[in-house]
């Protein structure tokens, strides 16, 4: 771990500059964006209004074309994501072990480099707590599915680096001239500070849900009544990796991927008007039972990392730590 | 890659949203959460719903009519047909043969410079725009009542409102930002909804009126009766008022054990409903469902009293709202899209005409020019010849759609201006290809009076170009000295001639969200709520309005009550919202809602084939049968022209404003297909 001024994270910025389209929080006229930078400069501190999911599975994709007899298929790479939070990051992990074996997804994957911002402030939405913690630490729960190449901290005004892979390493020794080691009293600040974090962000117990997630709760519909069906918590959500495909005539055919959401009656709707889901109400058990259920059941992890961006993007303030709450009350 | 920051382009809520955009094309769409209307959120249209403008379905050449079929042009040849074609009308029948219809969907420039071209290239005041179907009387009743016809209060006031008051607005559809920032706050707070149909706000309220369609005013007399009875009122607000004996005597009548009759509410529920209005700091919402009947002006005004008796106007989180529909329909109708004002809303008779015709260097028609509600009857009549359309489609979005096909038909000349192809521009001898949302500059006013910057951020497709450009292109044809570099002249030009846009310029808009009207002077922080501390009017009128039943009521040949409306995940006549898959996926077909009751009675199940009938057209849907409406009323959106709900809608108009009666029509049942 090597510590510095802000210089050390605009170093960072300008060193993957070299090899990558830098994405990271920047403002756009009074709000933070995550997007790519023109200028090393312009990464902020404050946690972005968008989830990184789109610079892996975009908000819509060609997934190929159709022209002059021939498939072609677009080559997408990845960026160097900077910025995101342990949660997000946990998140995209799950989205890999979903989408990993998609060619477009995995191409932009592989060229991707990571670097997390731990969260030394308690963020206002976030239940992180049950889920990983702010840091992303060496036995991280979500360790053995992967880690970012980088992880920094800010504190007192000082940045804090730190190198989790190989890759991660290499760039990290490229910065040596711009930060020291750092003392044992600063990492000591650091660690106090991040389980300080920790403890706020143990907003709701989510350990064990699965066992009392029940098929028939009330909480589906009273929450279900709510929710105007905009899908703005799937699209925010760094870990729904639903999605729609469609042909288009655009001159050349082309096969269109977006966004879906489950909360939308459409997206169950089958052949002939058949709809398995096709009360508000089941739609919303479907998409809370299989964050909390069914994946947990089928792999181990909670399709969920408590990055409270759903309860964000939410216009009618449905927030999913009270629909946790109901779930744990008979 | 470019970010750039605008408002979407559907609802009149003016959420802020930034799009990101690469190789002309749109990447994402976010919410912005800086923007004190939508704070981080939108609604599928807006995530959605903005990928229609790189439809390859674009106009990108003008057409021109040549042996019956409408062929390219250049712009130079479009623009002397369509010159040409105006000039010979003018010339043969006088400026009032011609029609010149504005849009809601566009911008306050392109919207200011259509007027003008109608007022001082024609000469005639036969100017209107879609606020005709939607808020006319709600400006005639609120201007004459109040002294201003808008929403008193910005969106943001919800969060310091008490209670909530909707009625005749399916808020959590039509302006669903607005309908959820509602619901975000009903911890603690008291909702009431009057509506028929049992929709999303009915289903959370903790009082639902729901009245039979068109009993409005005795509904809400009954509650304002209540009021007084129980010595509920606000005597400071009656104070600054006029008019209160008159309407007291009036509210006598009106007992809700009498009302019960007619609206078919139980009084108790009459009275909580006064009792929370009363007491509490409540914000009124209305929509179409006061509007489009044949009182619709006594309906506003009945909305209007009662907030004006309980208190509930001119105060954070109290006010009266009424929720304009499209994107601009408010800066359109400030901006005199309408025949019988001039920009400013200065009456025909106000000497602030003179002002115009020296800015203008022309003299001005003050008579009434005709309405669109009745342009297409007078068309089939032969007064109207010729009509410019930008950005509208009344083939499907006017009432008797039967007769404004006819209408259309039978014009010697047609000009229409839009982003794509419509039931409309089959009739055209001039089609003009126009830049969409995404490709134009220039600024928008949303329902809360709240003007607002909208940017080009892609070139239009083909030829297309910005309607301000295709305007000032016509006017110049047509001899006009018209001199605009762009909409930032336009912009000027306003803030010299409306007052209550004086000090919105071009340059103030830039950065932040906007600034409410009035302001009248650049160093104006605008104002977001009217009527505080006092009426605009000076005194507010209280006016005991006069109630009839409908017309259109059903009786043994026609049974049932058709109401129609819109839904979520469409858009008026789906030009724009038929193009994005996932909304057209979600409402892909025309649909009549029908009670389980009437399901079981016409033997009609879910998905049948009906056929609806009223006594002016017939329509084939399939049928949902559903408990959101009630035995002996039936619901269809008016979104689709295979099953245009609009083709049953009459002639009824309310005569105060001519908006038609859109919300009851008498229908029947005339075939059920399993």
């Amino acid at each position: 771990m090597i510590v510095g001024g802000r210089e050390l994270l605009d170093g960072l910025v300008k060193v993957l500059m070299e090899r990558w389209t830098v994405v990271a929080p920047r403002e756009v006229e009074g709000n933070v964006v995550l997007a790519p930078l023109e200028d090393a400069g312009e990464i902020v501190l404050d946690r972005p209004l968008n989830s990184p999911k789109e610079y892996l599975l975009p908000q819509e994709e060609i997934l190929f074309e159709y022209r002059d007899g021939g498939f072609k298929a677009p080559e997408p790479r990845g960026y160097a994501i900077l910025g995101i939070r342990p949660c997000e990051f946990r998140a995209l992990l799950m989205l890999k072990s979903v989408m990993g074996e998609d060619p477009l997804f995995l191409s932009r994957w592989n060229s991707s480099f990571f670097a997390v911002q731990a969260c030394t402030e308690p963020c206002p939405s976030g239940f992180c707590g049950d889920l990983g913690g702010p840091e992303f630490s060496g036995i991280d729960p979500y360790r053995p599915l992967g880690a970012p190449d980088l992880q920094y901290y800010t504190l007192d005004g000082r940045v804090f680096v730190d190198a989790l892979t190989e890759r991660g390493k290499e760039v990290l020794g490229a910065l040596r001239d711009l930060g020291e080691g750092a003392t044992e009293e600063e990492l000591e600040r650091l660690r106090m500070r991040i389980s300080e974090v920790w403890e706020d962000m143990k907003r709701v117990r989510v350990v064990g849900i699965e066992e009392r997630a029940r098929w028939d709760h009330p909480a589906y519909s009273y929450f279900a009544e709510r929710c105007i069906q905009c899908g703005a918590c799937n699209f925010e959500c760094p870990s729904c990796f639903c999605f729609d495909i469609r042909d288009e005539d655009e001159g050349a055919w082309v096969r269109v991927r977006e966004w879906d959401s489950c909360l939308l009656e459409g997206f169950s709707k089958m052949a002939l008007g058949a709809n398995p889901r096709k009360r508000e109400e089941d739609r919303m058990r479907q998409r809370i039972l299989h964050k909390f259920k069914y994946f947990k059941e089928t792999t181990g992890f909670y399709m969920c990392t408590g990055c409270g961006r759903c309860l964000e993007a939410c216009p009618s303030g449905i927030d999913l730590r009270e629909v946790i709450s109901w779930l744990w009350r008979e | 890659m470019k970010l750039v920051r605008t408002v979407c382009p559907y609802c009149g809520v003016g959420c802020g949203m930034i799009v990101k955009v690469r190789d002309e094309r749109i990447i994402s769409v976010y919410p912005e959460r800086s923007h004190p209307s939508n704070a981080g959120t939108l609604c599928i249209k807006g995530w959605k719903g903005v990928r229609y403008v790189g439809h390859p379905d674009r106009l990108k050449k003008p057409l021109i009519r040549k042996g019956g079929r409408l062929v390219e042009a250049s712009w130079g040849e479009a623009l002397r047909t369509a010159a040409q074609g105006l000039g010979n009308a003018l010339r043969e029948w006088g400026p009032e043969s011609i029609m010149v219809v504005g849009s809601a969907k566009c911008t306050n420039e392109a919207n200011f410079l259509i007027q003008k071209f109608a007022r001082a290239v024609i000469g005639t005041n036969n100017v209107d725009h879609c606020a005709r179907l939607c808020h006319a009387p709600t400006v005639k009743a609120m201007f004459r009542m109040l002294g201003s016809g808008a929403m008193t209060n910005p969106i943001s006031d919800i969060d310091l409102a008490e209670a909530y008051f909707v009625i005749g607005s399916n808020t959590t559809e039509q302006h669903p930002i607005i309908g959820a920032r509602i619901i975000r706050n009903l911890d603690g707070k008291e909702l009431i909804v009057a509506d028929p149909r049992k929709i999303r706000l009915a289903r959370l309220a903790d009082v639902h009126l729901r009245h039979r369609p068109g009993s409005d005013i005795p509904l809400l007399n009954s509650i304002a009766h209540v009021v007084v009875e129980e010595g509920l009122v606000d005597w400071e607000y009656v104070g600054r008022s006029e008019g209160f004996e008159k309407l007291r005597r009036e509210l006598e009548r009106w007992d809700p054990g009498r009302t019960q009759g007619i609206t078919g509410v139980p009084p108790r529920l009459v009275e909580e409903a006064a009792e929370i209005v009363a007491e509490k700091r409540t914000m009124f919402f209305f929509a179409m469902g006061i509007t489009q009947h044949e009182t619709g002006t006594q309906n506003v005004a009945a909305v209007v009293n009662l907030a004006v008796i309980t208190g509930n106007v001119g105060k954070p989180g109290a006010g009266i709202n009424p929720l304009r529909g499209q994107n601009n329909v408010q800066g359109a109708t400030d901006l005199a899209v309408v025949p019988e004002i001039y920009p400013g809303y200065a009456t025909l008779d106000d000497p602030r005409i003179g002002e115009f015709e020296e800015v203008w260097g022309t003299s001005l028609p003050r008579e009434m020019g005709v309405m669109l509600s009745e342009a297409f009857e007078r068309a089939k009549q032969g007064e109207i010849r010729a009509m410019y359309i930008m950005g509208e489609n009344p083939a499907v979005s006017d009432p008797n759609s039967n007769l404004v096909r006819m209408a259309l038909e039978d014009l010697e000349f047609l000009i229409v201006q839009d982003i794509f192809p419509t039931e409309t521009s089959e009739y055209a001898d001039v089609v003009l290809p126009a830049a969409s949302w995404a490709e134009e500059d220039g600024t928008i006013t949303s329902t809360d009076r709240r003007v607002q910057r909208v940017r080009a951020f892609i070139n239009p497709p083909g030829e297309a170009m910005p309607d301000w450009w295709i305007i000032t292109q016509l006017a110049r044809t047509m001899g006009a000295d018209w001199e605009y570099n762009g909409p930032w002249d336009v912009l000027s030009e306003i803030n010299r001639l409306v007052p209550q846009y004086r000090g919105i310029t071009w340059e103030r808009l830039e950065g932040g969200h906007g600034i409410h009207w009035p302001c009248p002077s650049v160093d104006h922080p605008g104002t977001p709520r009217l009527h505080e501390g006092r009426f605009v009017r000076g005194k507010a009128l209280l006016i005991p309005p006069r109630w009839k039943p409908p017309s259109a009521w059903r009786d043994e040949e026609y049974p049932l009550i058709m109401t129609t409306g819109r839904t979520y995940f469409h858009w008026h006549t789906r030009t724009m919202t038929r193009r994005v898959a996932v909304l057209q996926r979600e409402v892909p077909e025309p649909y009549v809602e029908v009670s389980p009751e009437d399901a079981g009675t016409y033997g009609i199940r879910d998905g049948s084939r009906v056929v609806l009938e009223s006594r002016h057209g017939r329509i084939e849907v399939r049928a949902r049968v559903s408990d959101i409406v009630p035995r002996g009323v039936v619901f269809v959106p008016f979104h689709f022209a295979e099953a245009a709900a609009n083709a049953l809608v009459g002639e009824e108009k309310d005569p105060e404003s001519g908006i038609p009666a859109y919300k009851v029509v008498a229908v029947r049942i005339g075939g059920v297909a399993p």
